[in-house]
């Protein structure tokens, strides 16, 4: 290993002794406490980087699946499982290893043309899918009879000050209490009645929908891949990571933190198609998911009404929160300023500024009139499809970078056997979404 | 560092680091208050050395991004009515 970074420049620190309980340096009598304080001191960035990934276009992806095919599209959140963790067990390990952020690894690894490359695209994908989000808050809240001229500007404010209060640690409890939230989905999919045997099978065996292999089906499968490994994920987590300012001894911790993180996701992601298949079961034709929550509502009560459309507010505030914050550290990273969010705001104005700009930019093109939000949701489907094969194949070369990382943090030859795998069908399912949209007349029109 | 029958008060007594204690234990430091480590760092390392099957990953990155960049300067080319089907 080369000569250690100057980590000071980016967290000057809490005095030891200070803090609170979960913060405190303790002196504990064994072992296993010293495990579980730890994982306890660790967990955080794991399990926000997946359920973040529950934002606003995945409540809509989720709950259209299961309004469009019931509950046949769950054995592909089980088998999303395992390629989630993968490629975001690869970030954690570079970014522990390393102490620093993906973008500025792409740039020093790779050159200037790709880092200019990945940054860029990080950046214009980040935007349109933050348009995305504050479309869904605007939405959510319309149902609600609340105006955008409200709401819009609401959400941009409290996520400002969420991230811009000087401590990491109040930001990590904040997002984990939001990301926590979601379990109401559970409860939501448990309501509509299904059988717990009905939904085991559901999950585990693979099924086709009645009418069989459709290119509306393929496509929603891909659309589900899509949405449960995001470009941004990359970014995010290994920034957060070295935010953080995770340890060697800390890696065993982050992965069950990673792993806690996408069992959670996965299931709460079940608990919306869950909701989605009430309308399957019935035969209610699916909008979106307002009109999900407004045709349910006068059926299951007020409540449930009202906890659909709260959580989609949830959802895009998390997808907010997590993809400015991804793209604040990418462009802070390449810059050489000042990055963390232990830092007060002029300790480090550059990254408060992206991560503001960001924020406040894609809350402004929502509040346009007549802005053209469908044609923004299709450019992030094919933005994120150009950019995660690309930064996939970036992420597991430089996790076999024997000379950076040593022998402790490289693939191991299994984990290639199997992340290569997994880069070719995200290349694959990418190319297919990417021509579908871009080539339209290639493929049968969508059903009526 | 003295090892403890783990008794029910023993694994649920937590001392902050302050606290005199007639028996040593383990030390838990939150990342965040903890001394910085030397990382693994690429900066005197120069260009990274690419294996034959990493230059080859590259090359299909590049082939990809370009049958994307052909296949939206197609679309816009027709959007805009250049070419009629």
């Amino acid at each position: 290993m080369a000569n250690p970074i100057d980590a000071s420049k980016n967290a000057p620190g809490i005095q030891p002794g200070s803090g609170d309980f979960l913060s405190r340096t303790r002196v504990v009598k064994s072992p296993w406490m010293v495990r579980v304080l730890t994982f306890l001191m660790v967990f955080g960035p794991g399990l926000i980087v997946m359920e973040a990934d529950n934002d606003a276009g995945a409540v809509s992806t989720y709950t259209q699946a299961g309004a469009q095919y019931g509950l046949k599209l769950l054995w592909l959140l089980i088998i999303l499982l395992p390629v989630t963790y993968f490629c975001q067990e690869m970030v954690v390990r570079l970014g522990i290893a390393t102490g620093e952020g993906h973008a500025a690894m792409i740039y020093q690894r790779f050159g200037k043309w790709w880092g200019r490359f990945s940054l860029f695209d990080l950046q214009l994908v980040n935007f349109f899918t933050l348009v995305t989000e504050f479309a869904g808050i605007s939405l959510a809240f319309a149902a609600m009879g609340v105006s955008p001229w409200i709401s819009v500007p609401a959400a941009c404010a409290g996520l400002v000050t969420m991230v811009t209060t000087g401590s990491y640690l109040r930001w990590e409890r904040i997002t984990i209490l939001l990301c926590l939230l979601d379990t109401a989905w559970l409860v939501l999919g448990w309501k509509g009645g299904f059988g717990a045997a009905q939904v085991a099978r559901n999950g585990l065996v693979p099924s086709m929908p009645d009418g069989g292999l459709t290119f509306d089906y393929i496509f929603l499968v891909i659309a589900t891949v899509g949405t449960t490994i995001a470009p941004w994920q990359l970014f995010f987590q290994q920034s957060c990571v070295a935010d953080k300012k995770l340890r060697f001894k800390d890696l065993d911790a982050s992965r069950w933190d990673t792993f806690i993180g996408a069992v959670f996701t996965i299931v709460v992601a079940g608990g919306m198609m869950l909701v989605g298949a009430i309308l399957f079961r019935n035969k209610v034709a699916y909008t979106d998911p307002a009109q999900l929550a407004t045709v349910l509502g006068p059926h299951y009560g007020r409540f449930f009404k009202s906890a659909i459309l709260m959580l989609m507010v949830n959802a895009s505030i998390l997808g907010t929160t997590a993809v400015s914050l991804s793209s604040a550290w990418a462009w802070a990273e390449v810059k050489g300023w000042d990055h963390s969010l232990q830092l007060k705001f002029k300790q480090a104005p550059g990254f408060y500024l992206t991560y503001i700009g960001a924020t406040m930019a894609a809350a402004g093109v929502v509040l346009i009139p007549r802005a053209p939000l469908q044609v923004i949701i299709v450019g992030v489907q094919v933005l994120a499809g150009v950019m995660l094969p690309s930064a996939l194949v970036f992420l597991q070369i430089m996790l076999n970078d024997k000379e950076l990382l040593g022998d402790p943090f490289v693939n191991r030859p299994w984990n290639n056997r199997v992340n290569w795998t997994i880069i070719a069908l995200m290349f694959a399912l990418s190319a297919v979404l990417a021509a579908q949209v871009l080539l339209p007349g290639l493929f049968p029109a969508p059903a009526a | 560092m003295t090892y403890h029958t783990e008794t029910l008060d023993h694994l649920l007594d937590l001392e902050p680091l302050h606290a005199p204690r007639a028996n040593p234990g383990y030390t838990v430091i939150h990342p965040l208050h903890d001394a910085p480590e030397a990382k693994c760092s690429a900066d005197r390392l120069g260009p990274m050395k690419l294996t034959p099957g990493c230059r080859l990953a590259l090359v299909a990155v590049r082939f990809y991004l370009v049958a994307i960049m052909v296949m939206g300067a197609y679309r816009v080319v027709t959007l805009m009515g250049t070419i009629k089907h």
